[in-house]
């Protein structure tokens, strides 16, 4: 008996770490649904296809939310491979939300471009993206962590084709090549680490740093490149715009969103295992990734910033300004504390919002002017829908970080924790990084406002037609997530005191 | 001392929300009324009377609920940004004792009857409905700003009120005095407000909320240890809280009730504000937002120093004499009216200043009843004059005094109606102003009788001078008015004639409460129900009456109001060629108000369009040049970005792709495509960033 419990317990613990699995595992199910609904259904299969996936969507988040009432504290499952903590779950319930949003775009633009034979394949595609980016930050070891890159990134550059014209497959192939390169220069950081750690598990970094040796720095720094390149951030940065350029826009939502705030989340992990692993080397030269990724930031926020100062096609400017906010999150990785997670996540979810919001509104712009993403379809459009323009004033508003809206708490949130580190810390680049953070959302008034600007102050072409089809439905999505980025501002502890009571790593 | 517990939530009990609704009912009306203004007609006044009378019912309801009885306070967090880091907790709620109950049976009351008043003044005006839309507006504002407990919430209301008052003076925005009437009377009230949100900030620097019950509470702590710290939300302040910072907040709040109850030096926007409908200056420049400043004096008197006190007796009592003596000269009947107002205003503030708290809230009441009488009266005598003007095809100026006389004989209900009010107005025994008036003269004298310096009997002294004035021009006035030959256009096949129920019923009724019967013992001002429920609520429950000094105080009143009102029965009553008497210099200063209108336009109004004229010229010249000259060199700097990035950046770009053509043929492929110039360029970085931080 002793003997053959000794055998069954592997597969016990196994069933029971499955538990930990739920949310992702429905999601499974509902991609293996949609895909055969996809092959078996002939009528009406959008409609079909469609409200499989939302509520496949919803009952992931029935799932995650009683994973976030039950979970209490950090648990290691599946051998240590995976681990999980409430900061986990909370974003899974943002990208939920936001992965519901990207299938309500899906519907609305009525797949102008895409036949209707692929709309299982974008619904599965979706799905998988989501997928993928919920067990990102739950990795706990290198390779699983590798494999869920490369899991991001090919659904990535699968939805980034979908459009199925020159610019899209422009875009895609650059992003995959840019990818595998990444991927190339990861993978290596990881041999490296593990060469130098003798472990595959994330946690027993700090075995390798008693050695002193430039070499896991060098690996660390590699593995650091590949985060970037899935967070966007310079040096990593260069083939985001052609890929949004490409993409669908209801894709984008998704992609701008889940894998960029996994991918911080699973570095906040890193950093704080590296922080952990200084604890005992009074003096460790060889890596200030304080330093590194401070100036890092500094350079994404004011060159992505500086960048879209040029742009006229809406989506390049939301593409830079995509990146310029991947900068600000990295700065709230450096504070490294409780109030500074709390922060990220704050800024997370109000940039999830206001992101859906923009490409809503690229949506209903492609629609007055036949599938042209120029800048100067805004001219005039606030003297034809004026309330249109008080709700895109206000998202401008949010996107800025200016009052009265959850941009600006989310901005002011992420300086007062940056802030409270240079005064306990004292180095001198948290007030770099602060300073910059500052000026660039200053520059970064000048090409968001250039919208409402349009919409006010410019003439209205009288060649231009009106938004023909803009619902009521339209104006309630963007009223929604307008009066919602609203009451992140006058109610911001509300969402504060759930961040405050997730427990932490640090 | 932490001061969490002192702002904590407060349950919503069956009176708070009974306020609340009082509160909320005269908005609703202003949102029905003005978002169906154009299809309501003549139902637009009824329903505001409805409304009107709903919340009368309601505010007498609570009155019983409250008066001497106990006190309720509702509670909650409006929104809190203190995120564990910074004490930013902003409460808002409701609060009931009685002073609050008493100043909202007041509104309620004084407003019912305007409106009642309006439907036959305003009946033939075109859009009536924004009118009385308007005075839903005001009365929420009004009743705001008695409700809330909470200063912040006080100064919000306080502006809608200012701006609802805007609003109905310039109603008649057509007529250009009008239209600057409601300007100046709006920047006037601004220059108090800015008083007031002085006053909040630096509160707020001090006490970190901004609830009276709070600061009242943390400010008896203060007194009792002189410095202590303050915990709100983690975090430790230590608050110094000395007389001087309590002096300047006390003046500082002082500076919105100068404003908005026309105190010197900011009294000139009263007699303007005249320009608007009557019943319009009835109820909100005689009764209720004029008297709003001393409401907010009474609210706040604790957290007064003695200084604080002494300016404001200082400024009360010089208010109320200018007032008085400005009123003497005046022949449109409206602005007699005004200045007398300016003048009880000023004992009202007096009467808080030499501590005769009780005695000044119940002259507030007192005074809102016969002047609200006074004004409707005058507003009845306008109306029937336009009536017969526009009978009989004369023209002449419904306003003007000097074209009066003998009207007793014609609208003999306004003339009683006027003639009760008056009485109350001068302090005549067995009428309301009676108690009230002689309650402050009593303080006043009190005060000085212990103060140390000789000086403080110019208080009582002023107060009653202006006693003496105040019988003398209202005695002047009705005598004007109602009593001599009729004047020579009065023909008789059009008589002038008070007409309706909607002008005599309110008429009656604010006559009728000019007897001081309503309001306890009719010759003795100690021993009213009313004054001491105010003490009550304001000194807590031991009810010190003020000292009597004897009855000498009450004679000296009483000799003073017989002495004005005979000397103008002496002077008018036998001869109205006086009347029409030769310029005067002191007439010409009683006539223009002491020439304020003249000496701001030197002071401050002229010198501000110079400023302004020069910060334009510098604006023009220096600033634009520079900001210009900023924008150019954006522009070149813009350039050399530009150009840096089409030679340096996209020069090494091609410059690498150069190289790699001249590299070799093998290697073409990498060139032809730019996303691998691209990964180029990452691996340079990451090169730069390995050579930077990795050793």
């Amino acid at each position: 008996m002793e003997i053959q419990s000794n055998i069954l317990d592997p597969i016990f613990s196994l069933s029971q770490d499955l538990n930990y699995f739920r949310p992702e595992l429905v999601l499974l199910i509902c991609l293996f649904v949609c895909f055969f609904a996809d092959l078996l259904i002939k009528k009406n299969k959008g409609l079909w296809l469609s409200s499989l996936a939302i509520s496949g969507v919803l009952a992931y988040l029935w799932f995650s939310y009683t994973q976030f009432i039950g979970l209490e504290e950090e648990v290691y499952f599946m051998s240590d491979l995976m681990r999980l903590e409430r900061s986990i779950v909370f974003v899974k319930l943002i990208f939920g939300v936001t992965t519901l949003g990207a299938i309500i775009l899906a519907i609305k633009t009525k797949w102008i471009q895409i036949p209707l034979s692929h709309t299982g394949e974008y619904y599965f595609m979706l799905i998988a993206l989501l997928l993928g980016s919920v067990l990102l930050p739950m990795a706990n070891n290198w390779l699983v962590f590798f494999l869920l890159m490369e899991f991001l990134s090919i659904t990535g550059y699968i939805i980034t084709s979908f459009n199925r014209d020159k610019s899209s497959y422009e875009g895609a192939i650059k992003y995959l090549l840019f990818g595998a390169a990444a991927s190339a220069i990861m993978l290596y950081g990881i041999s490296l680490i593990y060469g130098m750690t003798g472990s595959m598990s994330i946690g027993d970094l700090a075995n390798g740093m008693e050695l002193d040796s430039g070499l896991l720095s060098l690996g660390l720094l590699f593995v650091l490149l590949g985060i970037f390149f899935k967070i966007a951030l310079f040096p990593m940065h260069v083939w985001l715009p052609s890929a949004y350029q490409g993409a669908p826009s209801s894709g984008i939502v998704l992609l701008s969103v889940a894998p960029k705030v996994a991918a911080l989340l699973f570095l906040w992990h890193l950093t704080s295992i590296i922080e952990l692993g200084k604890i005992g080397f009074d003096l460790l030269p060889m890596f200030q990734w304080q330093q590194m990724i401070g100036i890092l930031a500094i350079i994404t926020m004011l060159g992505a910033n500086a960048a879209a100062l040029w742009q006229t096609n809406v989506k390049r400017l939301l593409a830079w300004s995509s990146v310029g906010h991947g900068g600000f999150m990295l700065a709230g990785v450096l504070t490294l504390s409780a109030f500074g997670q709390s922060t990220l996540l704050f800024y997370a979810s109000v940039y999830a919002l206001m992101n859906m919001g923009a490409f809503l509104l690229v949506l209903l712009i492609k629609k007055r002017t036949q599938n042209e993403e120029d800048i100067n379809a805004f001219r005039g459009l606030a003297s034809l829908h004026p309330f249109l323009g008080v709700l895109v004033t206000l998202l401008m508003l949010s996107f800025i970080g200016l009052p009265p809206t959850g941009g600006f708490m989310a901005k002011f949130l992420l300086f007062s924790a940056i802030w409270d580190t240079y005064q306990q810390s004292g180095e001198p680049i948290y007030i770099w990084v602060f300073a910059a953070g500052l000026f660039s959302s200053v520059i970064s008034l000048f090409y968001y406002m250039k919208i409402p600007y349009l919409m006010y102050f410019k003439p209205l072409n009288s060649k231009d037609p009106k938004l023909v089809s803009l619902k009521s439905l339209d104006y309630l999505m963007m009223f929604l997530i307008v009066v919602a980025l609203m009451v992140l501002f006058f109610k911001a502890n509300w969402l504060m005191n759930i961040l405050n009571s997730l427990n932490f790593a640090l | 001392m932490d001061l969490a517990p002192l702002i904590a939530p407060m349950k919503l009990g069956q009176e708070t929300f009974q306020a609340l609704i009082v509160l909320v009912l005269p908005l609703c009306s202003f949102l029905i009324l003005g978002f169906l203004r154009n299809r309501l007609g003549i139902l637009a006044g009824y329903l505001a009377t409805l409304v009107g009378l709903v919340g009368l019912g309601l505010s007498v309801n609570l009155f019983i609920a409250v008066w001497n009885y106990t006190t309720y306070h509702f509670r909650t967090t409006w929104f809190d940004i203190s995120l564990g880091k910074l004490p930013l907790n902003f409460t808002v709620g409701v609060y009931l004792d009685n002073l609050t109950v008493l100043m909202l049976v007041m509104v309620s009351l004084i407003a019912l009857l305007v409106i009642i008043f309006s439907l036959a003044y305003m009946k033939d005006d075109p859009q009536v409905a924004k009118y009385y839309a308007f005075l839903g507006l005001f009365q929420f504002s009004m009743m705001g700003i008695i409700l809330v407990d909470n200063l912040l919430f006080i100064f919000i209301f306080w502006e809608l009120v200012g701006l609802s008052s805007y609003l109905l003076i310039g109603f008649w925005y057509q007529k250009t005095s009008a239209a600057l009437a409601a300007k100046k009377a709006f920047l006037f009230n601004k220059v108090g407000d800015l008083g007031f949100m002085i006053a909040l900030m630096m509160l707020w620097s001090q006490f970190y909320t901004l609830d009276i019950d709070a600061i009242k509470f943390l400010w008896q702590q203060a007194s009792l240890s002189d410095r202590f710290t303050l915990s709100a939300g983690g975090l430790s302040v230590w608050t110094d809280m000395s007389d001087t910072w309590m002096t300047w907040i006390g003046i500082a709040l002082f500076c919105a009730a100068v404003g908005k109850s026309a105190q010197f030096p900011l009294q000139v926007w009263l007699p303007d504000a005249m320009a608007g409908p009557t019943p319009v200056s009835a109820l909100i420049h005689a009764a209720t937002m004029v008297a709003a400043g001393v409401y907010l004096l009474a609210r706040v008197l604790p957290l007064f120093t003695v200084d604080v006190m002494l300016v404001l007796s200082i400024i009360g009592a010089l208010t109320a004499l200018m007032g008085a003596f400005a009123a003497l000269a005046q022949s449109d009947i409206k602005k007699i009216l005004a200045y007398s107002t300016i003048s009880q205003l000023g004992m009202m503030v007096m009467g808080i200043g030499v501590y005769a708290v009780e005695a000044a809230v119940f002259h507030l009441f007192t005074h809102a009843v016969f002047k609200a009488g006074l004004f409707l009266a005058a507003g009845s005598v306008i109306h029937s004059l336009h009536q017969y003007e526009a009978a009989s095809g004369q023209h002449l100026d419904a306003q003007d005094t000097d074209q009066m006389g003998g009207l007793r004989k014609f609208i003999p209900l306004t003339f009683l109606t006027f003639v009760l009010c008056g009485l109350g107005l001068i302090g005549f025994p067995g009428f309301s102003g009676f108690l009230s008036k002689e309650g402050i003269i009593e303080g006043a004298i009190a005060w000085a009788n212990n103060a140390d310096v000789f000086a403080a009997w110019l208080i009582p002294v002023m107060a009653i001078l202006t006693s003496l004035l105040t019988a003398f021009y209202i005695i002047k006035l009705i005598i004007k008015v109602f009593f001599g030959k009729s004047p020579q256009w009065l023909v008789d096949d059009h008589p002038v004639r008070e007409k309706g129920w909607a002008i005599k019923f309110p008429l009656v009724v604010l006559g009728l409460l000019s007897f001081s019967i309503w309001y306890g013992h009719p010759f003795d001002g100690h021993q009213s129900w009313l004054g001491e429920g105010v003490s009550r609520a304001i000194f807590g429950n031991e009810f010190v009456p003020t000292i009597i000094e004897g009855k000498w105080s009450m004679v000296l009143a009483l000799l003073a109001l017989l002495a004005g009102g005979t000397m103008a029965i002496m002077k008018y009553g036998v001869d109205r060629s006086y009347f029409t008497e030769t310029v005067h210099w002191l007439k010409s200063m009683s006539y223009h108000n002491f020439h304020l209108d003249a000496i701001y336009m030197i002071i401050f109004i002229r010198p501000s369009y110079y400023l302004a004229s020069a910060i334009t010229r510098f604006d023009q010249h220096v600033l634009d040049r520079s900001v210009n000259l900023l924008g150019i060199s954006q522009v070149v700097f813009a350039h050399i970005i530009a150009w840096i990035d089409r030679t340096v950046v996209d020069g090494l770009v091609s410059l690498v792709a150069k190289f790699s053509q001249w590299f070799g043929a093998l290697f073409r492929w990498f060139v032809h495509s730019r996303v691998q110039s691209k990964i180029l360029w990452a691996v340079l970085f990451v090169v730069l960033i390995i050579l930077i931080w990795i050793r």
